[in-house]
């Protein structure tokens, strides 16, 4: 199938990736020229499989909680950080016409 | 050269303790030309004793060494250092290996020839106008030029066995939940292994048997013991030349002339049918990109690694660190891997891509029942010239054609070198076994080369 700028653009959105126009087009067109390649997949007869169980992703460990790195070392690699949190803008842009934000 | 600085089992006969200042000799003389290595250990710590004690490995960077630069071969991760050291490295250091450097690979193991790296191509020390591989192309280049007598890698879909054979060694794929992926900076999470790479199979299989075990820090880390440690009469099967077509003929050449060692060293081969490689392809581009769109969502701005500054509000931040954080290659990955979870498309992609995986490892395994491992080349062509497939994906994802199968089914496998092309290169052969037989594959490796290993490119001293 063919993904065109709109769809690549969708993607960015999802992805949460910013592209400059001309990169979006050529990823675009490699999208489309990697998509032509997945007619291999071909039509399988395979109902019935239970992909999970027949990769073993179903026999894991039980998930318990064990000791943490603690609030200091988490933020030692952080751009960013401030009183014990990671720092980042402002989440929702403020308009303050009216005074109250 | 001294064999003992050759191999590590040749280091644990003769005992020396040069062996490390020769590696670093040769990082100084080689690094700078083939840029393997990205960061070097100024002062590597050593210990004495353990099974591998002295041995100067090198270890892929997107590996944690805590408190040490650890990249991934991407700007998103430049400045990085982990807080944690990962279980693999962990037991080697504990086994007495020494930590000469972090290798350089494709940025976030994605890439077959080691040019998708944010710090620059890696080149074959066989020929420096042609790529080693990759991702684990630092990894390869590094052993193969003697600035480590072993090294780690990572094989998603033949980054450690790819390399490997482009470069002249024996390159292990464990099986799924073999090695602990702990501190393995994750690509595609149901594919992704941690492999040894060294000059022979006996040399692999010291690493391999220090770096396996149970890891409660891993929730897919199997339990079960390897076994058998050799096979007794062996059995191969062989493609039929169909599934060959597109092969080099160099390549096609040293296949046979392989099949036909192991006859002479007692082996019954077959020639068997095996599932179309285009198939397996198209369902590992599906589902190791999904995998990778999902991994790489943790790549933010906030908690760690590459930022842009002033970007105004949050959304701006994620999405202008992400487009700048991030390279071309992966940044592709990202948006096939993001379409095809998308509503609308996951029945016809990723769905399908699951079938068409739980139907492979039900081929493979019924024929592994009969046969104890199946002989093939690791790759279509020998190592090729830089820039050669940059910009046709399609084309430098053919590369992983015949490694793919044993990552989608779990199974494991090891490249070794099986003979050498008209151009002198290097050229690999793949051997995959059943479940957990990983340390039988490396026997027969060794039965192979008689642990003789591929002999260094001109100048290596």
């Amino acid at each position: 199938m063919d993904i065109a700028s709109e769809q690549v653009h969708h993607l960015c959105r999802l992805a949460r990736l910013e592209l400059a126009p001309e990169e979006r087009d050529r990823l675009g067109a490699d999208l489309t020229r990697i998509l032509a390649t997945m007619r291999a997949l071909g039509e399988t007869a395979a109902e019935g499989i239970d992909a999970p169980e027949a990769l073993g992703l179903r026999d894991l460990r039980a998930d318990d909680p064990a000791g943490g790195i603690g609030a200091e070392r988490a933020l030692r690699e952080a751009p960013d950080h401030d009183g014990g949190w990671f720092r980042v803008p402002r989440v929702v842009a403020l308009t303050l016409r009216d005074g109250r934000g | 050269m001294k064999p003992h600085l050759q191999t590590i089992a040749g280091l644990a006969e003769g005992g020396d303790p040069g062996a490390l200042e020769a590696c670093r000799k040769r990082i100084r003389q080689w690094n700078p030309k083939i840029g393997a290595l990205l960061h070097v250990m100024d002062e590597p710590a050593r210990r004495d004793s353990g099974p591998l004690a002295g041995v100067p490995v090198a270890i892929k960077d997107n590996i944690c060494v805590a408190d040490h630069p650890t990249t991934a071969g991407s700007r998103m991760l430049d400045g990085f250092r982990p807080l944690y050291t990962a279980t693999a490295v962990r037991r080697l250091e504990e086994a007495g290996a020494v930590i000469v450097g972090k290798a350089s690979l494709d940025e976030f193991g994605m890439g077959s020839s080691n040019e998708h790296s944010a710090f620059g191509p890696v080149r074959n020390p066989y020929d420096p106008e042609r790529v080693p591989g990759g991702s684990s192309g630092g990894s390869a280049a590094a052993v193969a030029s003697g600035m480590a007598l072993g090294a780690l890698g990572s094989d998603t879909g033949g980054s450690v066995r790819q390399p490997a054979a482009f470069c002249g060694l024996v390159g292990l794929k464990p099986q799924y939940g073999a090695v602990s992926r702990f501190g393995l900076i994750a690509f595609g999470s149901s594919l992704d292994q941690i492999g040894p790479m060294a000059r022979t199979g006996r040399d692999c299989a010291a690493l391999f048997r220090v770096i396996c075990g149970h890891d409660r820090r891993d929730a897919t880390s199997d339990p079960r013991p390897r076994s058998p440690a050799s096979f007794a009469a062996v059995r191969l099967g062989v493609p039929e030349d169909a599934w060959l077509e597109g092969v080099e003929p160099d390549v096609a050449a040293a296949l046979a002339s392989a099949a036909e060692r192991f006859r002479q060293l007692g082996a019954r081969i077959e020639t068997i049918a095996l599932p179309d490689p285009a198939q397996a392809l198209a369902a590992y581009t599906v589902l190791a990109n999904a995998e990778a769109s999902s991994n790489l969502a943790r790549y933010d701005g906030v908690r760690y690694g590459y930022r842009v500054e002033g970007a105004g509000d949050l959304g701006r931040l994620y999405r202008a660190t992400r487009g700048r954080g991030f390279g071309p290659e992966v940044k592709r990955r990202i948006l096939l891997g993001t379409f095809v979870l998308s509503a609308g498309y996951q029945d016809a992609y990723y769905i399908k891509a699951q079938k068409v995986r739980a139907r492979l490892q039900e081929a493979y395994g019924r024929r592994l029942r009969r046969l104890d491992a199946i002989l093939t080349p690791t790759t279509p062509s020998c190592a090729f010239r830089l820039g050669e497939k940059l910009d046709d994906p399609v084309a430098m994802y053919q590369c992983d054609r015949f490694t793919i199968p044993a990552n989608l089914t779990g199974l494991p496998a090891v490249s070794f070198p099986i003979g050498t092309s008209r151009a002198g290169l290097p050229i690999g052969g793949q051997l995959m076994g059943r479940a957990r037989s990983e340390l039988a594959l490396l026997d027969l490796v060794d039965r192979f080369d008689g642990g003789v290993p591929f002999p260094f490119p001109e100048g290596v001293a």
